[in-house]
């Protein structure tokens, strides 16, 4: 029995077999979404655990679905790994073998950042005036000093903030915020969404997400794996 | 106006290239040289690399894709690539006109993540485009050597295509606060990146060969392109600008 298990999970059909689904939930998930915004208008709000666990069943279940599919592939993909790591590395092979493993644990680490990101953080959004201050619901604070926003064309604006983070006294820490350019502090991140040249308000949202940093080492790893492929020439052991 | 006179000449130069011969070089040789007058001149009024909006993102797809078949003309001689590769070039060039140039950057596209998001995706596509037209060549009658082509450019595309997606990411965390959003764009690019990975390791793993694996291999492109064109016009998505 656990033999048969483990041979279904290190097998290459199973792990197509799961990519395929993972695909048809993709597809049946790009139908479904444009065709439901007046139930999907606040998923990219709110986490999304938070979000399902409210939601209509028959415009999330293909989430649902997405996400079983995916914790399968994960799973497949740990259990192949260890298993071609253990059958195929050697010295003379090591690039060879080594590498795609390394490419699978990018892409394991970016799963596991989403898994974070659907589960925990903050997120708010906040008007202020010039000279205003926002206080948010984790004992952080902001302060604007100065909105700068004007027409750089008629098609184009130039937005920034200049304000303090606003920790214990004496501890203030100074800021500049611009579109693409948020600030960072203290795992917390600051971004302007949009700031009018006329009345000088500025929208800034708050964001905590400790997933971000793992999507970022996936990503580095993820680099780093599919360097170490291309290094081992992977055409080149072909039999013609 | 006068960005339809150039694409729709540089696309007319291009498909005038494939008589071959001393005509078609220099039929090529003037349409690059029109194309990229065209792309430097796209800079020089947006003040920045033209790879925000889509009439100059398809028009860069059609310029690294007509450079990226004269690289692989220049290595070895493949019988009938041209006409695949120039039709693909000419096909996003004409695609560009369909498109009105927005000639100013959002700030928020003003980042080094955005500029090598969009170029990675530039280079993909025009890989992935090779790899798709050696399938094709493999199946008319070529001979297995394209296939085996076939297998290494459509890696290097999907890792192109990869590296895209991420600092599309990264780019997109540092605009809007996230790094994934749950719409069609973002559900169909990762979709098609699955489905490049079952080729991928039915081909290196599972004895995926030959002509399947040619077919299989070809099929991945129009599903790329469907995710470019198809999502925005034929699924609804709030990106449509890009």
């Amino acid at each position: 029995m656990l033999k048969r298990t483990a041979d279904f999970l290190v097998s290459l059909k199973t792990a197509i077999w799961a990519l395929s689904i993972v695909i048809f939930l993709f597809f049946a998930g790009s139908l479904i979404v444009p065709d439901n915004m007046e139930h999907l208008s606040d998923i990219n709000d709110v986490l999304l655990f938070q979000w399902l666990f409210g939601s209509k069943p028959s415009v999330s279940w293909w989430i649902y679905a997405l996400l079983a599919a995916l914790t399968f592939t994960a799973l497949n993909i740990m259990v192949c790994g260890a298993d071609s790591l253990i059958k195929k590395l050697s010295p003379r092979r090591f690039l060879q073998s080594i590498s795609p493993q390394v490419i699978h644990l990018g892409v394991l680490l970016f799963l596991f950042a989403h898994l974070l990101t659907a589960s925990t953080g903050l997120r708010e959004e906040v008007l202020l005036k010039e000279g205003g201050t926002a206080r948010f619901s984790n004992g952080s604070g902001f302060h604007v000093e100065k909105v700068m926003a004007e027409y750089t064309s008629p098609t184009e604006t130039f937005w920034a903030v200049r304000g303090r983070w606003l920790n214990a006294p004496g501890k203030e820490e100074p800021a500049v915020i611009m579109p693409a350019k948020p600030a960072f502090h203290n795992g917390l991140w600051l971004f302007i969404k949009s700031a009018d040249p006329d009345t000088r308000k500025v929208s800034l949202m708050l964001r905590e997400d400790i997933g971000a940093l793992w999507a970022l080492a996936g990503v580095a790893v993820f680099t780093l794996g599919c360097v170490l492929f291309l290094s081992g020439r992977p055409w080149k052991t072909e039999k013609p | 106006m006068y960005y339809i006179y150039y694409l729709l000449f540089t696309a007319t130069l291009y498909a005038l290239s494939v008589t071959g011969g001393r005509a078609g070089r220099l039929f090529l040789s003037a349409g690059l040289l029109i194309h990229v007058s065209f792309t430097a001149h796209r800079t020089i009024i947006l003040g920045d690399m033209p790879v925000t909006e889509r009439l100059d993102v398809l028009s860069l797809m059609g310029l690294a894709t007509m450079a990226l078949y004269l690289l692989t003309k220049r290595k070895r001689s493949i019988k009938n690539i041209e006409y695949y590769m120039i039709a693909l070039s000419c096909f996003f060039v004409l695609s560009a006109v369909f498109y009105s140039p927005i000639d100013s950057v959002s700030q928020f596209m003003r980042t080094p993540w955005f500029y090598l998001h969009s170029l990675l995706n530039v280079l993909s596509y025009a890989m992935l485009g090779l790899g798709a037209a050696l399938g094709v060549v493999f199946i008319t009658g070529g001979d297995e050597a394209m296939e085996r082509l076939q297998y290494r450019h459509t890696l290097y595309g999907w890792i192109a295509f990869s590296l895209s997606l991420l600092t599309g990411s990264i780019w997109f965390f540092l605009a809007y606060g996230s790094y994934w959003y749950w719409t069609s764009k973002e559900l169909w690019a990762s979709l098609t990146w699955f489905y490049y990975g079952i080729y991928l390791h039915a081909r290196l793993l599972g004895g995926l060969k030959g002509r399947p694996a040619a077919l299989i291999g070809a099929l991945c492109y129009p599903l790329l392109l469907f995710s470019y064109f198809g999502i925005g016009t034929v699924i609804k998505s709030p990106w449509t600008q890009f």
